[in-house]
């Protein structure tokens, strides 16, 4: 069982907030995306998750109970930025790892440094950003462990080995370990994860399971009939996150129940309604940038 | 058993619709025979480097369906019986779901409703013509 | 969980080890450099010489003095002075041929059996091993404020705790800490026998002096540890400055003592409480008479005067006080 609660997750520096009133529910064996722009608190909300920064308040639980020092025997972590020590060889720090964990397979790091194509000799300090994550990545996943938090596991990496990363996190999901991660690469996210959860400036803006997301969000749009007809009644509606509107063009964008939203639009004397899907980098953009996307809409 | 199938991630329309929709098509084309393994949750997942949850649900919602059934320890089997009948209740729902989206883009356009007809009536001309 | 700070620690020993391998070398090149000129006995072979003259007496401290001389050089004149303690001085001055004057040269050579030589207290030995050792263990220096720059995240996600974790990475120094004294030991032993047999005794002394010896370098690196740890840059300045600080300092503290000057009074306060807390107040070495003594025969008062005993305890407590200070530190740091 390797199931993760965030509970009330508040980080302040100073008077700035960093991550605010976090709550997270991650089941067990559940691949989680967290998803937001830079400076979001991504990186924040892990570093307070394993106790690396201490959280101005609320907590979180792995398997019901606080993260102990014997805990990290089942959890591997790979940090946003590299914490390699550059004076050390990359066979040094397997070494390194061997003797700190008990369940470390040393075979099977030999195995994912060779997929990444990296020699055991190697000095840390000359290697490049992409080849350190792949050092960091391939110690993360040869641990074995119950749980896996990986803050951007793919930076620097070309597109074969970002790749690799993410067949290796759809092979432990396969094997039933729980996985966190952040990544800018929706496209990763969108194959790999089940649910998402989407941070902006601190705050929790969305979450949910991604096929439910994609299947209930949708953009309604149509051509109203005149410049001034009136729209008021989709400004309330609980099922319209938001109305964009361009002279006689009107898009809406919907959290629920689009068939009904469509049919609303077309009383309301629309012409040309169509549902459009939404993909998750759609949904993102949708719920992080601020109403002023009206660039998307055509000037017909 | 091997089927060859391509599901887009970065599509509007879930992942697991998609799945299931391709292994309809599978049946119904006979690619996918009755009594046949469909491969492995796990394998499937790798092949696709897609969620393995993602893949349990498409084939709880086909069994659920009545098109494939799940023996535990054993893995998923088209079903046998009433396979023929299966195969084109799988056809069905896909056509159907495409010819829904064809009529609702139509009247999207303003097409009256025999408009609609007119026009499917030639490509019925013209792809699935009578047999005389 | 130290794995990281054995490879530093084996590392830097064995550059140490270079370092005086490379210096005992030289040593070992002055020694052969100087082999004529240490010839003592050569002077007393001069009594086999045609036409030398020699008159041996005995001094009224007991002491046996044989005086030769010889036309050698335009005149060659030897006093040898032996004590019965194995102690033995040559003096020789030659004077030069008639055709450039007089020339005459002076001069005191130490024989085999070192001139002016007492035996030694086995504790200065060590004492004098120490202060290299002063210098690996800044070397070594404020480990886990090196962690901080970069690598906390590896650190603190390890399965142990914070403290424990520190510990194992204080204990492998301190091990270092006196490889390296073990080290400087030995070269020192070796670079002084080939010039000179030294003979040892022990005294009261002695193990006080031993116990400076190791505790000394060990509460330099807890000074350090308890002084950078919390920092995540900056380090290096602290590191560098502590040394002319934590040398000028116990001599800045006998300045202004007992004065009624007011801005005196809080310099000689602010002084004094760094001196109080400075590990080389109590590790101060003066030479007095020709005598190397880590007690002070000068009678400078206040710190500088404690006796050995006090000054071991006071610079174990030092090192127990940085030590804690650097633990809480480390305790309190976020990645």
């Amino acid at each position: 069982m390797s199931s993760i609660s965030i509970q009330q997750l508040t980080k302040t520096y100073g008077p700035f907030a960093a991550v605010s009133d976090l709550t997270l529910d991650i089941p067990d064996g559940c691949v989680f995306g967290l998803l937001g722009p830079n400076g979001a608190g991504k990186t924040t909300t892990f570093k307070c998750m394993l106790g690396m920064a201490r959280s101005t308040s609320g907590t979180t639980l792995f398997n019901g109970a606080p993260l102990v020092p014997a805990s990290f025997e089942s959890i591997a972590y790979v940090p946003e930025r590299s914490v390699l020590y550059d004076w050390m060889t990359i066979a040094e720090h397997v070494q390194m790892t061997r003797h700190a964990f008990k369940a470390f397979d040393v075979a099977r790091c030999k195995e994912l440094l060779a997929l990444f194509s990296l020699n055991e000799k190697q000095r840390v300090r000359s290697l490049s950003k992409g080849m350190k994550t792949a050092v960091a990545v391939a110690i993360a996943f040869a641990r074995r462990a119950q749980t896996l938090i990986l803050d951007e596991p793919t930076t620097g990496l070309d597109p074969i080995n970002q790749r690799e990363v993410l067949n290796l996190i759809i092979n432990e999901a396969t094997r039933g370990t729980t996985i966190v991660f952040s990544s800018h690469q929706i496209g990763q996210v969108e194959r790999a994860a089940e649910r998402i959860a989407i941070l902006a400036r601190g705050r929790l803006i969305l979450e949910g399971a991604v096929d439910d997301l994609k299947a209930d969000r949708k953009i309604v749009d149509g051509i109203l009939p005149a410049d001034d007809t009136p729209l008021a009644a989709f400004s309330t509606d609980p099922r319209v996150a938001r109305a964009d509107r361009n002279g006689r063009i009107v898009r809406l964008v919907v959290i629920a129940d689009a068939d009904g939203v469509a049919t609303a639009l077309s009383a309301a004397g629309a012409q040309g309604v169509r549902i459009l899907d939404l993909n998750l980098e759609d949904i993102f953009i949708n719920a992080v940038a601020p109403a002023s996307s009206t660039a998307d809409v055509v000037e017909v | 058993m091997p089927i060859v199938m391509t599901i887009d991630p970065r599509s509007g329309v879930p992942i697991y619709l998609q799945l299931i929709e391709q292994i309809k098509r599978s049946v119904a084309l006979g690619v996918l025979t009755a009594g046949e393994q469909l491969p492995t949750v796990k394998q499937l997942a790798v092949d696709l480097t897609i969620n393995p949850n993602t893949v349990a649900r498409a084939y709880r919602d086909l069994e659920k369906d009545g098109l494939i059934e799940t023996a535990s320890g054993r893995g998923s089997f088209v079903r046998a019986d009433g396979a023929t009948q299966n195969a084109q209740t799988a056809g069905s729902d896909v056509a159907r779901d495409t010819l829904e989206s064809a009529v609702r883009e139509g009247k999207a356009l303003g097409l009256d409703r025999a408009a609609v007809r007119k026009l499917f009536a030639a490509a019925l001309d013209r792809w699935l013509p009578e047999e005389v | 969980m130290a794995y990281v700070e054995w490879l530093r620690v084996r590392n830097t020993l064995r550059a140490y080890a270079i370092v005086l391998l490379v210096l005992f070398a030289g040593a070992l090149v002055v020694r052969v450099a100087v082999n004529s000129e240490m010839r003592g006995n050569d002077w007393e072979s001069q009594a086999n010489v045609a036409g030398a003259h020699i008159v041996t007496s005995k001094l009224p401290d007991g002491s046996e003095q044989t005086v030769i001389d010889t036309p050698k050089n335009g005149g060659t004149h030897v006093i040898i002075r032996e004590d019965g303690r194995g102690g033995k001085t040559v003096s020789v001055t030659e004077r030069g041929s008639a055709r450039s004057g007089v020339r005459s040269m002076h001069g005191s050579f130490t024989t085999g059996n070192a001139q002016h030589e007492l035996p030694v207290d086995l504790g200065y030995l060590l004492a004098f091993a120490a202060f290299p050792a002063l210098i690996f263990a800044t070397i070594l220096g404020a480990p886990l404020s090196r962690e901080r720059e970069n690598h906390l995240e590896v650190v603190l996600s390890k399965p142990v705790s914070r403290a424990s974790y520190a510990l194992e990475v204080v204990l492998v120094d301190i091990a270092a800490i006196i490889g390296s004294i073990i080290l400087s030991t030995i070269f020192m032993l070796a670079s002084v026998v080939i010039f000179v047999l030294p003979t040892f005794y022990i005294s009261d002394n002695t193990w006080w002096l031993f116990g400076l010896a190791l505790a000394a370098p060990i509460c330099w690196y807890a000074m350090y540890l308890g002084l950078t740890t919390w920092m995540k840059r900056g380090r290096g300045i602290v590191i560098g400055i502590a040394w002319p600080v934590a040398m000028i300092v116990p001599g800045l503290s006998l300045l202004g003592r007992g004065s009624t000057n007011g801005m005196v009074q809080v310099f000689h306060a602010v002084v004094s409480g760094l001196a109080a807390i400075d590990p080389l107040t109590y590790f101060q070495v003066t030479g007095a008479s020709g005598h190397i003594a880590m007690q002070s025969s000068l009678n400078l008062g206040g710190l500088l005067s404690l006796p050995l005993p006090t000054r071991l305890g006071i610079i174990v407590v030092l090192a127990l006080a940085y030590f804690a200070a650097g633990f809480i530190e480390w305790q309190q740091v976020e990645a």
